[in-house]
């Protein structure tokens, strides 16, 4: 399945850009499961806080996520 | 929560100071109000191994960020006898000196006013998706941090 990204603040150094998409071989991953795919591929997010919201919701590791989704990565914020 | 549209609170740039006179000037009609508590958040030209902060680049995820403001200030208005408050954050190229955010909380008396005021200053630097990148010269740059 293919799922659109959206990167945020200091990841986008990591990802190199704010949206890109990610082909992933099953047809639904946990959160979790996505979190390994995505440190396999971009390794510089070890050590990186932030959280996941799929399609503009917080979600928890255990949450499925299906094909078309937009996920959205997000670091610690810093507005004010 | 209630089934009320989000508002918008975000600008391109700086707010400008001539808008902030406006908004207070606006409220002069509403005579039932006692007290005006105002925060306004400038950017600063912090040094950083001997190089001065420029400006501050903003960015947001501004879908969840109005959410986020919304359910706020839902809150906010359940806890406070509040009149109205108005919150106005930049996004974009905000420099040094400028204000990037604008929090306007009314009241009948400033107790609730001021404490409103400061209670939502701290929930959008904790809960608002919004990033800070601190700008220096040469096109150096990091990330901008929000101290507990």
């Amino acid at each position: 399945m293919q799922v659109q990204l959206m990167s945020y603040g200091a990841l986008t150094d990591v990802t190199g850009s704010e949206v890109f998409e990610l082909e992933i071989s099953q047809q639904s991953v946990t959160v979790a499961e996505l979190k390994l795919i995505l440190l396999a591929r971009y390794p510089a997010l070890e050590g990186k806080t932030f959280r996941i919201a799929v399609n503009e919701r917080f979600v928890v590791d255990e949450f499925e996520v299906l094909p078309g989704v937009i996920i959205a990565l997000m670091p610690p914020f810093s507005g004010g | 929560m209630s089934d009320k549209k989000p508002k918008n609170i975000f600008v391109e740039g700086p707010v400008s100071p001539v808008k902030i006179g406006e908004d207070i000037a606006h409220h002069q009609k509403k005579s039932n109000i006692g007290a005006h508590s105002i925060f306004m958040g400038q950017v600063r030209a912090d040094s950083v191994d001997g190089e001065a902060v420029l400006a501050i680049e903003y960015t947001a995820h501004q879908e969840m960020a109005l959410l986020a403001m919304h359910e706020i200030r839902e809150a906010i208005f359940a806890k406070y006898p509040l009149t109205c408050l108005h919150i106005t954050h930049s996004l974009g190229l905000v420099k040094a000196g400028e204000i990037c955010l604008f929090v306007f909380a009314s009241a009948v008396h400033r107790k609730e006013a001021i404490d409103a005021c400061e209670e939502v200053v701290e929930r959008i630097k904790k809960e608002l998706p919004i990033w800070g990148k601190e700008l220096f010269n040469d096109d150096q740059y990091q990330w901008k941090e929000n101290k507990g």
